[in-house]
């Protein structure tokens, strides 16, 4: 870049910064600024930027009044940075018009740059890529693993290059499983660009080259992406991920047909998991995830596989291993890491998980199958209140497991609690009830209770299956949202509707915010409590 | 002798009491019977019922003994209050108004007062604007209470039947205030009008549950509330003040400095009460003279108005910072700090 005019830019960018630290500035001095630039650029005999000065002044006429922050400043005099980083020595716009698109990607801005930053985002504002600017380069080092990334363009002025905060940012980058680092520069000396790839850059462009930048940007993360295809490993715990798993499968079943030997396949899941993130945040979330990546790691063999399934599901695969050995296997894996304690800002958390285990033993079913089977018993290991391992229960004919198979025709059952102190009501309800099953030409289970405790108390309740609640507010003994918070706390896969008297709306806000699916008032409209109605009970079709 | 006078007035005695017990025995066990054949006729009953009343079946098992008529009627009433929609109200009242009338009608003439009590409940539940002749009849005869006529004429109202309003300026008995709130509470828009015409016939209870009324029901009275605030009577006057408060009409600064400086705390926490609900700045000083009032109740209101009114905030903070008066510095902290 010509040297008058990199000053030039260097004016504006002190400008800006004064602009940035003062107070919103008016139209008129951003008129005599642009003024101010445009004699400049004459003079050095930049005329293209001169006449954009002038039609950006000539803009600003029509909005005297306006206040503008320094940020607002900057956007506004995007088309004259154009000028700056485009019109030398004949470049090309940044996009040629034959790419206009490229990859969905997330690219960090980093460095003391906002001129070049502002240039970029407004060039490539059709691009569909999502800009994250960051000026300080150790705040990005510090921030790189919290953000999902997929470029990293880093802008470095002269004499930046012994940066010690470059190396670290360049390092750390390095780090990750392939993350690629453009490093923008006005040094245009060879021996800048040497350092750059010294450095760990995977391309180092100048200013002047500016017009190349967004297919060579884009060149790398199209790159990266295959990369990622490629790789194995989960970031954030440093376990296999799930595309590992069939290879896994490959390998165990060679040893089922060869040699006859069953393996076991674990599925685990952290307990209240969501409440951990919750309530100390996704740090915290993340840090037991790692902790118990590492724990199950250091826990089993060298031939067991540990992948990370997604969110806080782990699987675990263990190698020539009957049901018996590998149920405990687990139940010493869940004690010991319940002991366990993670550190998070210095308060101590405990974990527990659940896992749901089958054995393999049949070389010709997919994976999927297997999955899906210890999916089943975690599901139940989770309604077992957690923290427990349960096996997969197979039917010993063969044909598919008894839980599978008879899901769907228990589901044509509907179940229906009705907790009322009212007999009338309960009788209203149930008839409603029985009418709506013949209308979609199902059976219904219905039971009536008249007081909370006894409905607690119930096979009903303690069967714990997919049903619909219908729940007075107000009743002896124990109270509907009493007998809510309970069936609720356990986490019971209930619907409930409850009905009350009271009409007071923060009473109905409440009763939602506790976990109501539906309120209805008596005295009932009859339709409405019909079409209420209808629609929870399709819900436990869902 | 005597012994024999004893032994024959004991003797007499037990015969009487072992007959009153037996009496009461036989008595409890045929009102129990009685109590199982109802609830045996309702089980059987209430789903067709049910599904008549909802339109669904246009076929209904009338009651054969007097038994299962009460039976019938207080599966009725029960339904009444458990279904709304003004198809099976109608279906509830039509049914009620042909098969029940003749027995309602012998039990508003009954000797017995809760038997007559008994049937104007029903009235009421059921809506039975039929009955409303024999209504009037019990209420013009001299047998009538104090609480069937309260009840009567919430229920005159309910069917917005006109000579209510000259019942309610003229009572046989006394009425209560909460008794006139439940009468104009039921009362329609047209009836409380009229009523409004001869405000000044109502005795002193009626006056003041009928102005309570008009901030319950946020009717728009206000030229009428503003009147009231001439009057000599301190609980009109804030009671007005009050009902303006709730529908939320303005009042201009000069009138509410003459109630902010009642003599009368109850006076002055009303007209604070309406004062935080104008938003007017100019009513800040006035406020702020009532931060020091000698009442602790309405220091508090005045702060929670200045609290409400644009810049109040910064003005209570300098009452806490400057204010001479300790309670007034107090009440403001207090303030400051509920809203922290």
């Amino acid at each position: 870049m010509d040297r008058s005019v990199a000053s030039l830019l260097d004016l504006i960018h002190e400008q800006y910064e004064r602009w940035r630290t003062g107070p919103p500035l008016d139209g008129a001095e951003l008129a005599r600024f642009f003024n101010a630039v445009g004699r400049t650029a004459a003079v050095i005999g930049r005329s293209d930027i001169a006449a954009e000065a002038e039609r950006l002044i000539h803009r600003l006429n029509g909005q005297t009044e306006r206040q503008w922050t320094a940020e607002e400043a900057l956007m506004e005099m995007a088309p004259l940075l154009r000028c700056f980083y485009e019109a030398g020595k004949g470049a090309s716009a940044i996009i040629p018009s034959s790419h206009c698109q490229g990859p969905k990607a997330a690219v960090l801005l980093c460095g003391n740059d906002p001129l070049f930053f502002a240039y970029v985002r407004v060039a490539l504002q059709t691009v569909p890529w999502r800009f994250t600017t960051i000026p300080s380069l150790e705040q990005a080092a510090a921030s790189m693993f919290r953000i999902s990334l997929d470029c990293i363009i880093v802008s470095v002025k002269e004499g930046e290059w012994e940066n010690p905060d470059l190396a670290v940012l360049l390092e750390r980058a390095g780090q990750r499983p392939y993350l690629p680092i453009v490093i923008v520069s006005r040094d245009e000396g060879k021996e800048g660009r040497l350092k750059g790839y010294e450095l760990g850059a995977d391309d180092v462009i100048t200013i002047s080259a500016a017009d190349e930048l967004f297919v060579r940007v884009r060149r790398l993360i199209e790159k990266k992406r295959k990369i990622d295809d490629l790789v194995l490993i989960d970031e954030l715990t440093g376990v296999y991920n799930r595309k590992y798993l069939p290879r896994v499968y490959a390998r165990l079943r060679s040893d089922l047909e060869r040699y006859g030997v069953p393996s076991c396949l674990a599925l685990l899941d952290l307990d209240h998991f969501k409440q951990v993130n919750d309530r100390f945040g996704h740090l915290a979330g993340d840090a037991v995830l790692q902790k118990l990546a590492a724990f199950l790691r250091q826990h089993t063999r060298g031939v067991d596989t540990v992948v990370r399934f997604g969110g806080e599901e782990f699987v675990v695969w263990l190698a020539k291993t009957s049901k018996r050995e590998a149920r405990a296997v687990l139940e010493r894996l869940r004690r010991q890491f319940a002991a366990e304690k993670v550190e998070v800002d210095g308060a101590l958390l405990s974990c527990t998980f659940s896992a749901g285990l089958v054995e393999c033993d049949e070389p010709d079913r997919p994976l999927d199958y297997w999955l899906r089977l210890a999916d089943k018993a975690l599901y139940a290991a989770k309604r077992g209140g957690g923290n427990r391992i349960e096996e997969a229960v197979r039917e010993e004919n063969g044909s598919s497991d008894e839980a599978l198979r008879q899901a769907p025709t228990d589901r044509r059952r509907w179940r229906v609690a009705i907790v009322d102190d009212d007999e009338l009501v309960r009788m209203m309800i149930a008839d409603l009830v029985c009418k709506l099953a013949a209308e979609q030409k199902r059976e219904a289970d219905i039971c009536e209770f008249d007081d909370g405790l006894s409905f607690l108390e119930s096979p009903f309740y303690q069967s714990g299956r997919q049903s619909v609640v219908i729940l007075d507010r107000v009743m002896p003994k124990m109270d509907g949202l009493e007998v809510l918070n309970r069936l609720r706390q356990e986490r019971k896969p209930y619907k409930v509707m409850m009905l009350t008297s009271r009409q007071d709306e923060r009473d109905i806000a409440h009763a939602l915010d506790r976990g109501v699916d539906e309120y209805v008032t008596k005295p009932f409209k009859w339709l409405e409590l019909e079409a209420r109605l209808r629609r929870l009970l399709k819900e436990l079709d869902a | 002798m005597a012994l024999l006078v004893v032994t024959a007035a004991a003797v007499a005695l037990f015969t009487l009491l072992s007959n009153l017990f037996l009496y009461l025995v036989v008595r409890k066990w045929r009102e129990k019977r009685r109590q199982v054949r109802i609830c045996a006729y309702k089980e059987r009953h209430r789903l067709g019922l049910l599904r008549y009343l909802l339109g669904e079946e246009e076929q209904l098992l009338l009651p054969a003994s007097p038994l299962e008529r009460e039976a019938m009627i207080e599966l009725l009433d029960h339904f009444a209050a458990l279904l709304k929609g003004e198809q099976v109200q109608a279906r509830i009242r039509a049914l009620a108004e042909e098969h029940f009338q003749g027995w309602l009608r012998r039990r508003l003439s009954s000797r017995h007062w809760s038997e007559r009590m008994n049937a104007l409940f029903l009235i009421e539940d059921l809506r039975m604007q039929v009955m409303v002749p024999e209504m009037e009849r019990l209420y013009r005869s001299d047998r009538v209470t104090r609480g069937e006529e309260a009840k009567l004429l919430a229920i005159f109202a309910q069917f917005d039947y006109s000579p209510v309003v000259a019942y309610v300026l003229e009572p046989k008995y006394e009425l209560t205030e909460f008794a006139y709130r439940v009468i104009f509470g039921h009362m329609s828009e047209r009836l409380l009008r009229q009523v409004e015409q001869r405000f000044d016939e109502l005795p002193p209870a009626g006056k003041c549950a009928f102005v309570d009324m008009i901030g319950i029901r946020r009717r728009e009275e206000r030229s009428f509330l503003l009147e009231l605030l001439a009057s000599d009577e301190l609980e009109l006057r804030v009671r007005a003040l009050k009902a303006m408060a709730e529908i939320g009409m303005k009042l201009e600064a000069a009138r509410l400095e003459q109630h902010l400086c009642s003599p009368y705390w109850q006076e002055r926490l009303m007209a604070a009460r309406l004062a935080g609900k104008c938003r007017e700045e100019r009513l800040l000083p006035l406020l702020y003279e009532r931060l020091s009032d000698r009442s602790f109740v309405v220091r508090s209101e005045a702060a929670a108005a200045i609290a409400r009114l644009p810049g109040g905030r910064a003005v209570l903070r300098t009452a806490a910072r400057t204010a001479s008066d300790r309670y007034a510095r107090d009440m403001a902290r207090q303030w400051l700090r509920g809203e922290e």
